[in-house]
């Protein structure tokens, strides 16, 4: 069989316009949808815009049939379901701030629908990321998008230095605006679709999302730094930290989500500078920088570093120091500015020009 | 592309191929009163003698062009539901199976929610469907009865002629209708003997083009037309009629007439030899129904771990069309529908396979089929 080439279509403008590309360089390709989440049985709203609704596999299966790409819809639900929406109700309930995003991925799109698409005589994954891949004298590196706007490279960080010499970005180095100008010129339909936003399994608020198929979590107090009780909340799971609005306590001062104790069923509350801390943990740490990951693999500790740290999508990212003394705990201080730290959420390391991902984990207190 | 999924689409035959490229005749209606009016007609009057020739219809039987058997049978599932009175909607039931195809379930849902009791008759998770039982289900409320001649994912035959001829006898006035795309062209059948009221079938499921079919219709029943406005095929389908599509369908039916002693002969052997090799080659593999008769160009193929979506892709990107389940529009992947009411797992039916094929697929095809199913089926 003939090496071909898997793109990952979700019907959206970006990926529909990556397999243009591929395809008008000669490729020989393979166009996938991956069904992840079943919209009409769990309440989801299909009439939306968010990329995986069924609705855009009519889109994706359009394009292909006009660009003459062989195309099909693959069953991802079970898979999507154990590693993504599980982890995601989990999360929240340990107090955390889950990104299934990354979950997605790093678990789904980039292992799953590779080894599905190897066992097609495959030999390269192609999504519509704003991301790029860079040859450098170390190895590929993985470089933000072109478009500072769509930039995509904070929820890549979980690829491998491996993956990245089959893992092709084609639209990478175009902006959104010359994205939506090659699908009109190619006369596709979907040149002027509107963005997806948004998480694409949830439609209205995380919170209910989070009650309808993880059940409610119950009510509990809200108590400042001493302990003291100021007002009562309603489950654990609909707070984040740095969360300033829906706490109902009124205060001279505005009061934050400082912390979510899950175990004491506590959300602890307290004044902006309260929220200030000198540096956090990262865990489940992955290097996508070939030189990193090395040195990771081979256990060099201690590996130390600064870097432009990113901590949640579209963050500026500020000038960290990472020091990494043992098996899959980074320690991160700030070195300039602080920013608030959301547990759970992912943060991702960049080289200090910015423009790099050397790695990221999800961050713990 | 070699097409072993014939069910889905039959694709052109040859012969259907050259007189459509060659069709010549000036557009005109046929219903017009001039010559060129009189010569379409004439095309279609032709193609409705070759179709009931192939059908083997008699004098009380019509045949009414539909845009395919979709619409045959919305047509003739809603007819008793109009001929009832006022008020008369909750003291009558429909009767069906689980086992139907969609245009058939589907439009029972949609008389369910008109206020049509509806029995969907569950008898086959033991897979042989009991005729003794389905019969029970009859009552003297029931005014319809729907029954597929041949299934198109399992090809497992239902004895209609049997069911429509008791029913009839116990029950005069209940309306039978038979869904036959599928055996039409594939089983020696004399449709007039069937005792069904209507019977459904599609053109490109024998070779015709798509967007043709047929409503056979019993002459003794008024006209009631689904689709309403102008007189056309005797006030039972208004617009004009499809007569490209007609000519094509006339054709295939001619074809499909003059071919099907050698069709079945050349069927019969290409199933013997395919599960023949196939089970000596995929030990795990079971064939669905293997012990009794079914549609002789079908294979319903469960194959034990694998994930069939899969393999029909791998499949197509060797060239070679099969099916898991029936074609979705939506082509959102899920379990077969038949599959699950015969028995079937959810795994099971997600491991399931059907090969359907023509009656002039080649040895070559029929090796390489073989070929690629083994090679891409994982040792296990």
């Amino acid at each position: 069989m003939s090496e071909k080439i898997v793109v990952a279509m979700s019907g959206g403008v970006d990926s529909c316009v990556a397999a243009l590309l591929l395809q008008q360089t000669g490729e020989d390709l393979v166009g996938i949808s991956m069904q992840v989440w079943d919209y009409r049985q769990n309440g989801g709203c299909s009439t939306r815009a968010t990329c995986c609704a069924p609705d855009d596999f009519t889109d994706a299966r359009m394009v292909a049939a006009k660009i003459g790409v062989p195309y099909y819809v693959f069953d991802f639900e079970q898979t999507f379901k154990e590693k993504v929406i599980d982890n995601f109700i989990e999360k929240y309930k340990q107090g955390l701030t889950p990104n299934p995003c990354i979950d997605c991925n790093n678990k789904v799109k980039f292992r799953e629908l590779r080894e599905r698409a190897t066992t097609f005589g495959c030999k390269a994954v192609a999504t519509g990321h704003y991301a790029q891949i860079r040859e450098s004298a170390e190895g590929l590196q993985l470089i933000r998008g072109v478009d500072d706007q769509k930039d995509q490279s904070y929820f890549l960080y979980g690829l491998s230095p491996a993956e990245l010499t089959s893992t092709i970005f084609p639209v990478g180095h175009l902006t959104k605006p010359e994205v939506r100008e090659l699908a009109r010129e190619a006369g596709l339909t979907i040149a002027s679709k509107p963005e997806s936003q948004d998480i694409c399994f949830v439609s209205g608020a995380v919170k209910d999302f989070i009650v309808r198929i993880g059940g409610k979590s119950p009510d509990g107090n809200i108590v400042d730094a001493q302990g003291k009780i100021l007002g009562r909340h309603q489950g654990i799971t609909s707070y984040t930290v740095g969360q300033r609005k829906g706490l109902g306590i009124s205060s001279e001062d505005p009061l934050y989500v400082l912390e979510i104790r899950a175990l004491e069923n506590q959300i602890v509350v307290g004044s902006k500078h309260e929220l200030e801390r000198p540096g956090f943990k990262v865990a489940e740490l992955n290097f996508v920088n070939y030189k990193l990951a090395e040195q990771y693999k081979n256990k060099q500790f201690p590996i130390e570093f600064k870097a432009i740290c990113q901590m949640r999508y579209r963050h500026d990212g500020v000038l960290v120091n990472v020091r990494i003394t043992a098996d899959d705990l980074a320690e991160v201080l700030f070195l300039d500015e602080w920013s608030p730290v959301s547990p759970g959420q992912a943060a991702v390391f960049y080289d200090l020009a910015n423009e790099e991902v050397l790695g990221g984990g999800r961050i713990r207190l | 592309m070699i097409n072993c999924d014939a069910n889905a689409s039959y694709g052109l035959l040859p012969e259907v191929r050259e007189a459509v490229s060659a069709w010549s005749v000036d557009f005109a209606n046929p219903s017009a009163i001039h010559q060129l009016g009189q010569r379409a007609r004439a095309i279609l009057e032709e193609a409705r003698n070759e179709l009931s020739g192939l059908m083997q219809l008699d004098s009380r039987q019509r045949i009414v062009f539909t845009s395919g058997a979709t619409e045959a049978l919305n047509q003739a599932l809603f007819y008793p539901f109009w001929n009832l009175s006022r008020n008369q909607t909750k003291d009558v039931n429909y009767l069906t199976t689980t086992t139907e195809h969609p245009a058939t379930l589907t439009t029972f849902h949609k008389l369910a929610s008109l206020g049509i009791t509806t029995n969907i008759f569950d008898n086959q998770k033991q897979e042989i469907f009991s005729m003794k039982s389905f019969l029970k289900e009859v009552t003297p409320e029931t005014i319809c009865c729907s029954l597929m001649f041949a299934n198109n994912e399992t090809g497992y035959i239902y004895p209609v002629k049997e069911i429509f001829t008791q029913i009839k006898k116990d029950f005069s006035s209940v309306y039978t209708v038979c869904d036959a795309v599928q055996a039409l062209g594939k089983l020696p059948i004399n449709y007039s003997e069937l005792n069904a009221d209507f019977i459904a079938i599609s053109g490109h499921k024998i070779g015709a083009l798509t967007g043709i079919g047929a409503l056979v219709v019993n002459d003794h029943l008024p006209a009631r037309a689904l689709i309403s406005g102008g007189p056309q095929e005797l006030s039972w389908r208004a617009g004009t009629e499809n007569l490209l599509g007609a000519y094509s369908l006339g054709i295939a039916a001619k074809v499909m007439k003059s071919q099907l002693s050698n069709n079945l002969k050349s069927y019969k052997k290409i199933k013997q030899k395919l599960i023949a090799e196939i089970q000596a080659q995929l030990p795990n593999a079971k064939i669905n129904f293997e012990q009794i008769e079914t549609l002789p160009n079908t294979i319903s193929l469960e194959i034990p771990r694998i994930k069939a979506d899969d393999l029909v892709v791998a499949m197509d990107l060797a060239g070679i069309a099969i099916s898991s389940g029936s074609a979705c529009a939506s082509g959102k992947p899920s379990p077969s529908h038949v599959l699950l009411a015969i028995g079937k797992s959810e795994e099971q039916a997600r491991s399931t396979i059907r090969i359907s094929f023509r009656a002039d697929l080649s040895a070559e095809e029929q090796s390489q089929l073989v070929n690629h199913l083994v090679k891409n089926v994982p040792v296990s």
